[in-house]
């Protein structure tokens, strides 16, 4: 647990962060957000005394950090900064094993260790332990940052904006593959950020910070759906309501989905059915194939004469381009909804076998809170 | 280029050390089947170069190239043997176009080849030894000992070895004095900004000095100074002689070694630094393990270059009366005898390229495997 009380930071006569107070607890992600030159860094950074408060106090599990031998405060919090900062004379083992190094760990001891982080963050030990930082990609480097922050397992992490220089096709990777990790960790974490949607996916808490104050610290849900003042509601922007859907997961609003096999869509098709349903169709093994549409009668006459039967033809699908999985936003399922111009998107498992849909006035719903 | 220089003067004879030479060419010395074999070699070499790339020409290249040397050395020793009889006690020859050309096509065949071979390090140096070591037992088996530039070397033999260890310790006791004072004016021109531009001034100011300007300019203030300071003139500070060779040369090596020092540590990146002490580095393992590394290789290639330059601005110290190999080179011009030129010149050249080479060795060990390249 990381706790401000009346945390200050002043240069000269500029206060950079006045007079501060918050809590993270334990295992929770608590992302600092706020336009550029907002102090959120210069708070990241008070926490392992890069930089020293003017005033106020910082505890870590009750214990004032002010109070410790700064190398040993520093060795025991993970640091992440957005330029990785990869030592580039060193291999990627002896980059991941710093921290345990400085520890005076032996060397097997820390090599073992790099190579468990290394498949830790998903990197084929065997190729990457002996590569040097001028081989690596940018998301690669990155990764080895993060693996390189939890070496010596310290409780905390700190992370300025780590994904930050990664272009936003390999960020959205980067975060996912740091959820799934912190899932199974469950570290302490700051992280600063300016991006907003970095900010939603991965938070548990946002702190909004403008001026060097908090203005609004709260879920990230809360936040879009009751911004505090005027000032939040511009910065999380006009289309906060579609924002805020990457709060919600699939999962909670699975509906069940009418679906038939394909060998029945001609008998399907000559019955009786008043409404416009949503019907999937499977093809062998229950996989994906289609969707049946309605094919209204050619002749106007023919359609306006009561009683007239609706047929349906199958319209193909690939469930690649359509489906979400459970895991998926309520904002992914909005977009694929869109996309396909249908009412429902169905939800579908690795085999692409339907689960359920997800539909449109849900949505629509969920969206009633904010507007 | 072999094929020409087998058409060209190959060597030349003097009756005596000032008298004109009188030029001949390598078929008309008398050689018996020295020619026919060099011309083969240089054949082959042709044939080579047109037969395409693949480690096995490369190979056969290289073979060549040192072929073509190891054929072209006994070749001038059999003729000078021939020239100078008994006849002509005073008799010397010396190598004249031809034979520099056919020096100079082995070097760029060996060379050519050498550059994209993959071989390993220690197996090229040895392959560039081959031709040092060659010319090392021709002279040591007094095989040479009819050419002008050694009969020069062996009057003087004494006054030779003396003045080369003048050249060295000027060089060296330079060098050592540069880096002693130009590192730490490095390290502050990089720490406090304020430093950093008379600091650059200065040196940059020195190195476009002439260097014979800057022996000359030390002459009037160093002999005020020993005739104010008696002491001063008791360890030999006056206005020619040591002293102010040891200055001049010390300010001249100064830049190379003051650049490299503010480069390598301005490019060590701002977030290496911060992570490493984010880490929990303190200031003594942030030098070990992060600054040290990153800059000794670029400093190091500083007083390389320092090194290379100073022992050539040595042989200028000579003009003041420090000595040192220079001293041949300006006795020969004094005397119009290119051979004592040459016999000052040549291990000036052998010496800076000795000591470039060594201290390339010595900066590819330290550079960390992380940020060569590619291999030395």
């Amino acid at each position: 647990m990381i706790e401000f009380t009346g945390v200050s930071k002043r240069y000269g006569d500029t206060v950079a962060v006045d007079s501060i107070s918050l809590r993270v607890e334990a295992g929770e992600v608590c992302v600092l957000i706020g336009p550029s030159g907002c102090g959120k860094t210069t708070t990241l950074k008070m926490v392992n005394r890069m930089l020293n408060a003017s005033s106020g106090v910082i505890t870590i599990d009750g214990r004032d950090v002010a109070s410790l031998p700064v190398e040993q405060l520093r060795r025991s919090i993970g640091y992440v900064i957005q330029s990785v900062g990869l030592l580039p004379h060193l291999s990627v083992r002896d980059n991941i094993a710093i921290v345990p190094r400085l520890n005076g760990v032996d060397r097997r001891t820390r090599y073992k260790r790099a190579d468990e982080l290394l498949d830790l963050i998903g990197l084929d030990p065997a190729q990457y332990r002996l590569k040097y930082p001028h081989e690596l990609s940018g998301g690669e480097a990155q990764r080895i940052g993060v693996a390189r922050a939890l070496a010596a397992d310290p409780p905390i992490l700190l992370m300025d904006e780590p994904f930050g220089a990664v272009d936003p096709l390999n960020r959205e990777v980067l975060q996912t593959e740091f959820l799934r990790l912190q899932r199974a960790l469950k570290k302490t974490v700051m992280f600063v950020t300016h991006d907003l949607d970095e900010a939603i996916r991965i938070a548990d808490t946002v702190i909004l910070i403008k001026d060097g104050r908090i203005v609004q610290h709260a879920t990230p849900e809360q936040i879009l759906a009751r911004p505090r003042d005027q000032f939040v509601r511009d910065f999380v922007g006009k289309d906060r309501a579609l924002k805020r859907l990457s709060c919600f997961a699939v999962r909670d609003y699975i509906r069940q989905a009418r679906q038939i096999s394909q060998q029945d869509v001609a008998a399907y098709s000559n019955g009786e059915h008043d409404e416009e349903p949503v019907v999937w169709v499977n093809g062998p093994a229950g996989v994906l194939v289609g969707v049946l549409q309605r094919i209204t009668a050619q002749s106007g006459a023919a359609a306006l004469s009561a009683g007239a039967r609706a047929s349906f033809r199958m319209i193909s699908l690939k469930p690649e381009d359509v489906g979400v999985a459970p895991m998926s936003s309520m904002k992914e399922a909005l977009s694929r909804l869109l996309g396909q111009g249908m009412r429902a998107v169905p939800v579908l498992d690795e085999r692409n076998c339907i689960i359920g849909e997800v539909r449109l006035p849900d949505i629509e719903e969920l969206n009633q809170a904010v507007l | 280029m072999g094929g020409v220089a087998l058409l060209l003067p190959f060597i030349e004879f003097k009756p005596n050390r000032v008298a004109e030479g009188e030029a001949f060419h390598l078929w008309s010395i008398g050689l018996t089947w020295e020619p026919w074999l060099l011309a083969a070699i240089v054949l082959t070499a042709l044939l080579l170069g047109l037969s395409g790339e693949g480690p096995r020409v490369r190979a056969g290249k290289v073979a060549v190239g040192i072929a073509l040397f190891a054929a072209t050395l006994p070749a001038a020793l059999r003729a000078g043997l021939i020239l100078v009889t008994d006849q002509t006690p005073f008799g010397r020859v010396g190598p004249v176009s031809g034979f520099w050309v056919l020096v100079l096509a082995t070097f760029l065949i060996v060379e050519g080849s050498l550059r994209t071979a993959r071989y390993s390090p220690l197996l090229k140096g040895a392959i560039r030894a081959l031709p040092p070591t060659i010319v090392i037992l021709a002279l040591a088996t007094g095989g040479l000992d009819s050419f002008a530039m050694v009969q020069e070397y062996v009057n003087r033999a004494d006054r030779f070895s003396q003045e080369l260890v003048t050249h060295l310790r000027l060089a060296a006791g330079a060098v050592l004095a540069a880096v002693t004072a130009g590192v730490p004016l490095g390290l502050l021109a990089w720490k406090r900004r304020a430093f950093e531009r008379p600091v650059f001034a200065a040196v940059n100011t020195i190195q476009t000095v002439p260097s014979l300007a800057l022996f000359g300019l030390m002459i009037a203030p160093l002999a005020l100074l020993s005739r104010q300071f008696p002491l001063l003139r008791a360890m030999g500070v006056q206005g020619i002689g040591t002293a102010p060779a040891l200055i001049a040369l010390t300010l001249y090596a100064l830049l190379p070694i003051v650049r490299n020092t503010y480069t390598s540590l301005s490019v060590i990146p701002d977030a290496v630094i911060e992570a490493g002490s984010g880490m929990g580095m303190n200031r003594y393992q942030l030098l070990r393990l992060v600054e040290a590394p990153l800059s000794i290789p670029i400093i190091l290639s500083g007083i390389r270059t320092s090194v290379v330059q100073a022992i050539g601005n040595t042989t200028v110290a000579a003009l003041i009366g420090a000595g040192g190999l220079g001293v041949f080179v300006f006795q020969g011009l004094g005397q119009a005898a290119p051979d004592l030129i040459v016999m000052g010149v040549i291990p000036i050249i052998v010496l800076a390229v000795l000591v470039d080479r060594g201290l390339a060795v010595l900066i590819a060990l330290v550079t960390p495997a992380g940020l060569r390249k590619d291999p030395p």
